[in-house]
C-alpha cells in the first residue's frame, strides 16, 4: 500500500519531529494573536476583584458592565508600591506587569507590594492590600480592604484556582465573604486576632467568621493567607503581635 | 474495520446513523459509561455543562478528523502519542479561545477543560473510528458522540442546578412562594455525587425504554 516503510525507526522519529513542530507552530500564533483579548480580561478581572473588596454592595459589580468598572475604578482607586519598610517606591501599579506572586517569594528588601486606596461617595478613605496563600489543591488570592484605622476590615474579595466546586470554591461566595465586613483584625491590646474558624466552631465576636464545611484545608489556607498578609503588609498594620 | 466505500449523498443513511447512534443505542456516557468523570465534575450548573459539551464536541469533531486525515501517515508504533498531542493542541486552542472570548467561563472550567486530554471518549473514537475511516464519516462520528456526551451533561446539569439552587441558567425558576411553604434547595445536588444518582436515573429510563440494551454484554 504505501512505499515507505511507517515502521521504520527514522521515519517514526522524523513524523514526530514533524508533528511537534507544526503543532508548536500553531499554538504559538493562535495564544499569541489572542494575548491581547486574554490580557485585557485579566486586567478587568483584577480590577473588578479589587472593586468587589471595598465597594458597599459587592454583589451589584458582578452585574456591571466593563466600562462601568473602568470608570468606577478609575474613579476611585489609586494605588502604590511600597517596600518593606512601608515607603512609596512606585506612584502606581503597573496593570499588567507587575506580578504580585514573584515579589512575594522574594524575600529580601528589595519586594516591593501594592497598596491601593480607595474613596467611597462620602470622601472616606480605605486601604487594599493584595492577598496570596494556598487553598486545598491550588493557589487562592484575593483583596483585603481595611479601614483608615488599619484594624477593621471594610470587605473583601477572593479568588481561586482550583478550589473543589460547592466545597472550597465556596470561598468567592457573597456568603462567605459579607461575613468579614466590619471584623476586627485586632484585639484591644493590638495583638493580632482575627481568625477563620472552622465550619460551625465560630459563635460571635468582632475577631472572626465561620468557615466553608466540608472545606476544612481550603478554610484553613484563607486563615494563614490573611495572617501572612498582615505579616507582610506590617509596616502598615503595626502588629503589637502576630 | 474496512474503509466507508464509494461515493455517497451528502447525508447518507448510514451518516446519518453515525450521528444519532451515540445519542441512543450506543450512548458513550450510559452505554459505554466513558467520559464519566468530567460529567460528575462540571455539571453543578447548566451553563458550565453547556460549555463543557460544545468544547468537547469540538475536540472530538477537530480531533477524528485530523487523525482520520493523517491515518495513513501515522506510524503504528507511535499512534497514541500522536492522537494524545492531536487532542492536547486542540484543547489548548479550546482553552485560549475561552480565555479571550468568554473569560468568567475559563475561570470556573479552565482545570476542567484541560482535563478533556484524558477524556475517554476522545481517545476512544480515535483509536476505534478515526484510525480506520474516512474524514468526513469521522468528522460526522466525533460530532455525535460529542452530541451523545453533551446530551446526558446538559440533563444531569439541568436537573442539578434546579434542584440544588432552584435556578437554571443562573435565573430563579422555582418561584419564592414555593419557598415560603417550606420547600429548601436540595444541599446534595451541588455535590458531584448528584451526578452517579442522575446518571443511574439517566440509564434506568432509557433501557426501559430501549429494551435493546438490556443485558447488552
Amino acid at each position: 500500500m504505501s512505499k515507505f516503510n511507517k515502521d521504520s525507526n527514522v521515519y517514526t522519529i522524523g513524523f514526530l519531529a514533524v508533528l511537534a513542530l507544526v503543532v508548536a507552530l500553531v499554538l504559538g500564533v493562535l495564544s499569541q494573536s489572542l494575548k491581547p483579548l486574554s490580557d485585557a480580561n485579566i486586567k478587568l478581572d483584577t480590577r473588578k476583584k479589587i472593586l468587589m473588596s471595598c465597594v458597599s454592595d459587592p454583589n451589584i459589580v458582578a452585574t456591571k458592565d466593563e466600562a462601568w468598572i473602568n470608570g468606577t475604578y478609575e474613579n476611585s482607586i489609586s494605588g502604590v508600591l511600597i517596600d518593606v519598610k512601608g515607603d512609596t517606591v512606585a506612584d502606581v501599579v503597573p496593570e499588567g506587569s507587575y506580578d504580585f506572586r514573584n515579589e512575594v517569594k522574594n524575600q529580601g528588601e528589595e519586594r516591593q507590594i501594592p497598596i491601593y486606596s480607595y474613596t467611597d461617595e462620602k470622601d472616606s478613605t480605605y486601604y487594599i492590600v493584595q492577598m496570596i496563600g494556598m487553598g486545598l489543591w491550588d493557589e487562592i488570592n484575593g483583596y483585603l480592604c481595611i479601614g483608615s484605622d488599619w484594624n477593621t476590615i471594610k470587605g473583601v474579595a477572593f479568588d481561586h484556582k482550583g478550589e473543589t466546586p460547592g466545597l472550597g470554591a465556596e470561598l468567592v461566595k457573597p456568603w462567605f465573604t459579607n461575613q468579614f465586613i466590619n471584623k476586627k483584625l485586632f484585639d484591644k491590646e493590638g495583638n493580632y486576632a482575627f481568625k477563620v474558624y472552622k465550619a460551625g466552631k465560630y459563635t460571635s465576636g468582632e475577631n472572626g467568621v465561620d468557615g466553608m464545611s466540608g472545606a476544612t484545608l481550603t478554610t484553613e489556607g484563607v486563615d494563614m493567607m490573611v495572617r501572612a498578609t498582615i505579616e507582610m503588609y506590617a509596616s502598615k498594620f503595626n502588629p503589637v503581635n502576630l | 474495520m474496512a474503509e466507508v466505500a464509494s461515493r455517497k449523498p451528502l447525508l447518507s443513511k448510514q451518516d446519518r446513523k453515525l450521528v444519532s447512534d451515540p445519542l441512543n443505542d450506543n450512548n458513550p456516557i450510559t452505554v459505554q459509561v466513558l467520559g464519566v468523570c468530567s460529567a460528575l465534575a462540571v455539571t453543578s450548573n447548566l451553563a458550565n455543562s453547556i460549555v463543557m459539551a460544545v468544547a468537547v464536541i469540538l475536540v472530538t469533531a477537530a480531533a477524528n478528523v485530523t487523525i482520520s486525515s493523517i491515518r495513513n501517515f501515522i506510524p503504528t508504533r507511535v499512534r497514541m502519542i500522536v492522537q494524545l498531542v492531536v487532542i492536547a493542541a486542540l484543547v489548548i486552542a479550546v482553552r485560549e479561545a475561552l480565555q479571550a472570548f468568554a473569560f468568567p467561563v475559563y475561570k470556573e472550567l479552565a482545570v476542567y477543560v484541560g482535563l478533556i486530554i484524558t477524556n475517554c471518549i476522545v481517545m476512544g473514537r480515535l483509536e476505534a473510528f478515526a484510525m480506520a475511516n474516512r474524514p468526513f464519516p469521522a468528522f460526522l462520528d466525533g460530532i455525535g458522540n460529542g452530541l451523545g456526551y453533551g446530551v446526558i451533561l446538559i440533563g444531569v446539569g439541568f436537573f442539578r442546578e434546579l434542584f440544588g439552587a432552584g435556578k437554571l441558567l443562573g435565573y430563579e425558576v422555582i418561584p419564592s412562594a414555593v419557598y415560603d411553604f417550606g420547600y429548601t434547595d436540595n444541599g446534595i445536588m451541588i455535590l458531584p455525587i448528584a451526578s452517579i444518582f442522575l446518571i443511574g436515573i439517566f440509564i434506568w429510563v432509557q433501557r426501559s425504554f430501549n429494551k435493546d440494551l438490556i443485558d447488552i454484554s
